[in-house]
């Protein structure tokens, strides 16, 4: 199939040139740590990598390296390697990207530095479990599960079940135990201290971020968020995810002050839920040529989000136990009518994924339930984030011109009431 | 013949649950049904309910399509289908586990249109550490007040001492009855084992206690044509409920003696304590036994599998792992490769409950049939 040369360009001076400025350099620098003998993990998203952090761990984020695979378009390549080896076509493309590209010298960046550990938690997914088992025999390394329940009355943080706090709770002191032993080492508790400060600051700054984009017209598109939610997922307690997310809101602020937007002509504002497709960012681009301007996406406000300075454990407990993969309908629903409310949107795109359950199923009864409530049309995609044999560019476009139409639609049918 | 007599009641009893449940339910029987093996069947017969299975059967899922992407498991879809066909329309309620993110995400959409009037979610851990325990411990007796609010019964712990036995006492027969086939030739055939346990899931306890324990005083005789055929075990999830995948590999020329399936051993593997407080050993056993691979402890499962192996003297390994079952999907390779390095062949298969291509199928089967020959 054809598929378009990846965009590099960014609208933001903060972002531009990311993989230069941020990327590489972060990956070096994970390099060079290891170098230096100092110890690396590998952290899935969802883990509370502050605590590894607290132990000068350096985290490297295994789907960024999946993400960068896509959006430099080697990921098939790769995919295609972990099917050799027994791996179905059908499971997480992230994971068949990495698992693919372990021990080959030509891997982009020298690929990721060998861990000392493997962290991932199950409020994300059965595949970051799965995926850690087989990165752990392949490598030789251990790895950690923070196991714990799933959201299943779908509560908001503030009132997820203490049980379930407590079970968190429990895994965070196991965690330190496992780091302590493996390190031989004990838990500094001022340095922790000053981690999750920095963390409270990070997430606030990330949070106001994403806030600012709530103006008419948004400062701020999803080729910027995409690229610029790598800090507070991957290393939040860090000063430079500090120094990068203070920078960034100062740009963003002055283009809300300015009234400067994504677009010349904002038409429709949108939604995005699950991951995008990075072997073509260009995509957002297309939607940009029709007027079309992403707004918010679900993942980078619900994987990253405030905590409550007075007890930053409980209230990261809580904010992971109630994150959107870990919770049911309810949550979901809740959370995007306040996206749909508070960002003044005119539609969602809910794209499935093909190697990923937990944002494909529920698609059918979202776009469903968000027409009911808020008259608003939904169109689910079919996409893989970085597996591009699944998706048909001009078959998207096709659908998307129709998406826009049915907003039209909908917003002349708004203004009539 | 008495013994095949014996046995194709099993067949027939899980061929007509249907049926038979409807008449449990206007004798007044109420039935409760569960999706995965990690719901504790002993809380629901302490509850003096009646606890039966809810399997995908073969074939589309025109209804389940309406509300399922393509790129979720065909079991799931086919559970989904039988809610939206009313196949179960005897059934009270449904009870799910937390045991995968399919299983987990397909839980919102029958809460929006199953129909049925009770729902419960057990919270299962993923692994078997103290901390899973308490959880599990505290999901059973959410499980348990859910069940006595919502049915209007009281659950003491004498009835769950009495669940307890009652299911222990299957477990073991079940076990001993499999074990039979470590024989050579065995005395049952993988299809025929495959009714035996399935019919377990949707017969009222007591009435399958009595035809296990007729089967153990006729003990049945190995079939004429059995006898020096590759000796096949089975891993993977639940298989079709035609047993169709197993008689595959029978109809083949193998003989399937050994499995790791949730349809097969993994059920009744592993008992219950039957001393101190029954619900902490129900909690203990749920997160002890043979693990699906959505627990943490995979190479329980993997060291599981070996060791039937060189029990059951198994020939070669089949592994069927259900299209989009992330968890079973993982481990494949490993399971592979393990069973490989102690020199033993094995195969993968994947496959859907949806769209089957038998004759392809048999040819991959056939194949390695003939190489173990």
């Amino acid at each position: 199939m054809s598929l378009s040369k990846p965009s590099r360009e960014r609208g933001l001076e903060t972002t531009k040139h990311f993989f230069r400025n941020y990327v590489k350099p972060y990956f070096e620098g994970a390099h060079k740590a290891k170098e230096e003998g100092k110890p690396v993990a590998w952290v899935f998203s969802t883990f509370p990598i502050e605590i590894a952090q607290a132990f000068d761990v350096y985290p490297v984020w295994p789907e960024q390296y999946a993400c960068l695979l896509g959006a430099l378009q080697q990921s098939v390549k790769y995919c295609e390697v972990a099917e050799g080896k027994g791996f179905s076509k059908d499971l997480c493309s992230y994971a068949r990207g990495v698992i693919g590209s372990l021990g080959d010298p030509q891997a982009p960046l020298g690929g990721m530095p060998k861990p000392d550990f493997i962290f991932a938690a199950s409020t994300a997914c059965d595949t970051h479990l799965k995926w850690s088992q087989v990165l752990s025999r392949a490598l030789k390394v251990p790895y950690f599960y923070l196991d714990v329940p799933y959201n299943v009355s779908g509560a908001d943080p503030k009132d997820v079940e203490k049980e379930y706090v407590e079970a968190y709770l429990a895994e965070v002191d196991r965690l330190i135990e496992f780091l302590e032993k493996h390190l031989d080492t004990r838990l500094d508790k001022n340095k922790l201290n000053k981690v999750i400060e920095t963390s409270i600051k990070v997430n606030d700054l990330w949070m106001d971020i994403m806030d600012l984009r709530k103006s008419v017209p948004c400062p701020m598109g999803a080729e910027d968020s995409w690229s610029a939610v790598f800090f507070v997922l991957a290393c939040p307690g860090s000063e430079l995810a500090l120094d990068f997310y203070t920078r960034l809101k100062a740009e963003v602020e002055a283009k809300v002050k300015d009234g400067v937007g994504v677009v010349p002509e904002e038409k429709y504002r949108v939604g995005w839920d699950n991951l995008p497709p990075w072997f073509n960012l260009r995509f957002y681009d297309y939607l940009k040529s029709l007027g079309v301007v992403v707004v918010i996406e679900v993942p980078c406000i619900t994987w990253s989000g405030r905590l409550d300075p007075s007890k930053p454990l409980e209230s990261l407990a809580r904010r992971e136990l109630a994150i959107y993969s870990n919770s049911t309908m309810p949550f979901r629903l809740r959370m995007m009518s306040r996206l749909v409310e508070e960002y003044k949107l005119d539609g969602f795109i809910l794209p499935t994924n093909w190697g990923c359950r937990f944002m494909s199923v529920g698609n059918v009864d979202l776009r469903n339930i968000l027409y009911e409530r808020h008259g608003i049309p939904s169109l689910i995609l079919e996409l893989d984030a970085t597996d591009w044999r699944v998706y048909s560019e001009e078959q998207t476009k096709v659908r998307i011109e129709g998406f826009v139409e049915a907003m039209a639609e909908a917003k002349k049918a708004k203004v009539k009431k | 013949m008495l013994t095949s007599h014996v046995l194709k009641r099993f067949e027939e009893a899980f061929k007509a649950r249907h049926d038979e449940a409807r008449k449990l339910k206007s004798e007044g029987k109420r039935l409760i049904g569960w999706i995965c093996t990690y719901v504790p069947e002993e809380v629901i017969i302490a509850a003096g309910l009646i606890p039966v299975r809810v399997s995908a059967g073969l074939g589309d899922t025109p209804r389940a399509n309406a509300y399922l992407p393509t790129n979720t498991c065909s079991t799931m879809k086919g559970c989904l289908d039988t809610a939206l066909a009313k196949t179960y329309d005897y059934l009270e309620g449904v009870v799910f586990t937390n045991s995968c993110d399919n299983m987990g995400r397909c839980y919102d959409i029958w809460q929006l249109h199953s129909g049925y009037p009770y729902l419960h979610f057990i919270n299962t851990p993923h692994s078997k550490r103290e901390t899973a325990f308490k959880v599990m411990l505290h999901e059973l007796r959410r499980f348990k007040d859910s069940l006595e609010r919502s049915f209007k019964v009281s659950i003491g712990e004498d009835k769950l001492r009495e669940a307890v036995k009652l299911m222990n006492e299957e477990r073991s027969i079940l076990s001993k009855i499999y074990e039979m086939r470590a024989e050579d030739p065995p005395p049952l055939t993988g299809v025929q084992s495959f009714y035996v346990v399935a019919s377990a899931m949707s017969t009222p306890k007591e009435r399958h206690l009595e035809m296990l324990k007729t089967l153990l005083e006729e003990p049945p005789k190995p079939q004429s044509d059995v006898k020096g055929r590759p000796r096949i075990l089975v891993s993977g999830s639940f298989v079709d409920d035609e047993a169709r995948l197993i008689d595959l590999i029978e109809s083949s020329g193998g003989l399937v003696v050994a499995d790791d399936l949730c349809s097969g051993s993994r059920y009744f593997h592993t008992l219950v304590e039957e001393d101190g407080k029954p619900l902490e050993a129900i909690a203990r056993r749920y997160i002890n036994r043979v693990p699906c691979p959505f627990v943490e402890h995979y190479e329980d499962r993997l060291n599981y599998v070996k060791e039937l192996v060189k029990r059951f003297n198994v020939h070669g390994v089949i592994i069927y792992g259900v299209k989009f079952c992330d968890v079973h999907l993982f481990d494949a390779p490993i399971l592979v490769e393990e069973l490989r390095g102690m020199g033993v062949p094995a195969m993968f298969l994947e496959w859907s409950h949806t769209e089957v291509e038998w004759a392809p199928l048999k040819t991959r089967v056939e194949a390695f049939l003939e190489t173990l020959r």
